[in-house]
């Protein structure tokens, strides 16, 4: 963890807080990350006194008077470079006190945004415990942001941090709440690959943390019997290799093995990769590093081509359209 | 490859602060920029595209000229209006594109619209050095042209900015510019797709957190396709207990909460949101909408769901509604199971 000082405000409170998370100054590195697949390998949620799919724990009710909250914004910064942040994700970085953030992401906010503010960043431990960070230092009268990549809605710290929020007893009112829109990495992917989903589209975590794999499983057939295009985040990890053979099968049971399959890692970093490969091959690429938690796939439907490197899926203009 | 590149912008709902800086950089440098009237609009509100001319005497002297000729197809003389937008950019109507031009290089004229074969165009006046920036209006049912006139702009060396509202892979512009250069057998153009925030995070953002999990966008509209396809996604994705997010309202709303209904509870909710922040922006003609309903009541707001600028996300099983004073927001809790499973 970097301790080169900048403007940031040094303090010594939190170094003892959970899994390795520091209050710190700005510590840069060359990477431009993004995606916004959450990590979820990384959770260690083991100290946390909150459980995903628990709304209320009386135990928990930490808040006192209303009046001495701060304000509380979720910010979604997309793939990652500040040319890629919305002012208004600036605007919001820029009034916080306090800003709590995967270190990642952290390193990535324009120096501007992180002067007089304190920071906590956590180098590896889980969304739980971070956000619950977050919403501590909120109802310790701090106005608060909390970062993740991509946009905080495509499974990402958005509803987290509103449980989490009631939990500790306050509510969004009370904490003046707010949700910034990101680039989510789906955006970022379909960019890289030409326009491969402008037309209906479903996205699916393949991460079984939350959702229980037969519901992925049903809405996957669903999806690729009704010739969506299909947005697939946290495709693959040493711990769902089962998932993703599972859905490799799904998809190949429903549609043809020529089906293009874009597959896009770490869109936005300087070691991104973008390929586009037929469906019949993609069970090969599970083991390769091209797949990995910080890969997106993107199925095309039966309408979806790929031309002169582009992966395409028009709608139908044919019919109206001479060219 | 070719010298220019043909960008397709996203620049995200039609709010200022929700644009990035990459999308406002490129169309700010791009030797020509293809737009609706509505993004025009916004761009030059937003100081993206220019407006020059504010010289009330300088435009009445355009508007009493008479430089054009009679249409040979229609035999009807040639109209000159000159207006002034809300941002003071002067529009002359009637003239050719090469008329235009000639005439922004002969007489100075800083901005020009203009009717064209390929739809609409305009030529702003857009700095010291004397460098032009043509817009051009886009219009449904000429995006072709325009694309293959963008084609030929950029192989002569020009940026051509193509703007979508939203992000350009989300009911955008993208697959029409590459079927375009299909046909045309145009291999030789470099393009790029800057991806914006689109309107379905946009108004989830202003619900709170309704995705969170699986998501499926619908669009409404029939125009590319039949009913019965729109009918069945709508239903599956109903039934797999998906959040789905319906663009392209104004059509088949009815139909759709019909379909809803029979597939979900009626207590399921539902966000409808109409416009969000661009009142605030001074660039809202019809108002905005701020809805929290449910599937079993979401008919009653049929005259609410008007233009482009409404969204409708329609919650799973799982989706609360947190009522509090200031709006209702809704929550799709993440769910999960005992933390053992972790």
């Amino acid at each position: 963890m970097s301790t080169d000082s900048n403007s940031t405000t040094e303090t010594s409170t939190d170094t003892e807080s959970k899994c390795g998370g520091s209050t710190e100054t700005d510590s840069r590195s060359s990477s431009g990350g993004c995606t916004a697949n959450t990590s979820d390998d990384d959770l260690d949620t083991s100290d946390s006194t909150w459980e995903p799919g628990e709304r209320w724990r009386s135990t928990d009710v930490t808040a006192g008077d209303e009046s001495e909250f701060g304000s509380f914004t979720v910010v979604g910064l997309g793939p990652g470079s500040v040319e890629e942040m919305t002012q208004k994700a600036i605007e919001a970085l820029d009034e916080a006190d306090h800003i709590v953030g995967y270190e990642t992401y952290v390193d990535l906010l324009p120096e501007k945004v992180k002067e007089g503010t304190e920071i906590f960043s956590t180098p590896m431990c889980g969304e739980v415990s971070r956000t619950e960070e977050a919403v501590d230092r909120v109802l310790d009268g701090n106005d608060t942001a909390i970062i993740g990549s991509g946009d905080p809605n495509v499974y990402a710290l958005g509803s987290l941090s509103m449980e989490l929020l009631e939990s500790k007893g306050a509510t969004p009112e009370a904490v003046d709440f707010d949700v910034v829109a990101g680039i989510p990495a789906a955006q970022s992917c379909g960019a890289r690959l030409g326009a491969p989903f402008v037309n209906d589209t479903v996205t699916v975590s393949l991460s079984d943390y939350l959702t229980p794999m037969p519901e992925i499983e049903s809405r996957l057939h669903s999806a690729a019997r009704e010739e969506f295009t299909i947005v697939i985040y946290n495709p693959w990890s040493r711990k769902r290799r089962d998932n993703f053979e599972k859905a490799v099968e799904i998809l190949q049971h429903h549609r043809p093995d020529d089906t293009p399959v874009g597959i896009v890692r770490d869109a936005g970093r300087e070691d991104e990769v973008s390929k586009v490969v037929p469906l019949g091959e993609l069970d090969d690429w599970g083991e390769t590093d091209l797949i990995t938690m910080t890969t997106t796939l993107i199925v095309g439907n039966d309408e979806t081509y790929v031309w002169n490197d582009k992966m395409v899926t028009p709608r139908g203009y044919h019919q109206k359209y001479d060219y | 490859m070719s010298e220019g590149t043909l960008y397709i912008v996203g620049i995200g709902p039609g709010v200022p602060d929700k644009m990035t800086q990459e999308a406002r950089d490129v169309i700010r440098d791009s030797e020509v920029v293809v737009a609706s009237s509505l993004y025009q609009k916004f761009l030059r509100l937003d100081d993206v595209i220019g407006n020059k001319i504010t010289d009330d005497e300088r435009i009445e002297e355009l508007a009493d000229e008479d430089p054009f000729p009679i249409d040979e197809d229609t035999g009807e003389e040639g109209r000159l209006e000159v207006t002034t937008t809300p941002g003071g950019a002067l529009y002359v109507e009637g003239a050719t594109l090469s008329e235009a031009e000639e005439k922004v290089e002969d007489e100075g004229i800083d901005a020009f619209i203009t009717t064209l074969d390929s739809g609409y165009a305009d030529y702003i006046d857009t700095g010291d050095e004397g460098d032009g920036q043509l817009l051009v209006k886009s219009s449904m049912g000429r995006q072709v042209e325009l694309a293959y006139e963008a084609i030929a702009r950029v192989r002569e060396g020009q940026d051509v900015a193509h703007v979508s509202g939203g992000d350009p892979n989300t009911y955008g512009k993208s697959d029409l510019v590459f079927k375009v250069l299909e046909h045309a057998d145009t291999t030789d153009v470099d393009v790029e797709i800057v991806e914006g925030v689109t309107a379905g995070m946009s108004v989830s953002a202003d619900l709170g957190a309704p995705l969170s999990g699986d998501f499926a966008t619908v669009s409404l509209s029939d125009k590319w396709r039949d009913w019965d396809v729109i009918e069945d996604r709508l239903r599956n994705a109903a039934r797999s207990d998906f959040v789905i997010l319906l663009y392209n309202c104004w059509t088949g709303y009815d139909e759709a909460a019909d379909i809803l209904q029979e597939e979900l509870d009626d207590e399921v909710p539902v966000g409808i949101v109409h416009d969000a922040g661009r009142e605030e922006h001074g660039r809202n003609d019809d108002g905005e909408v701020y809805r929290v309903t449910n599937v079993g009541e979401m008919k009653e707001y049929s005259d609410e769901i008007s233009g482009m600028g409404v969204s409708v996300l329609v919650g799973n099983s799982k989706t609360e509604v947190w009522e509090a004073d200031d709006r209702d927001y809704l929550v799709t809790p993440r769910g999960g199971r005992d933390i053992e499973d972790f």
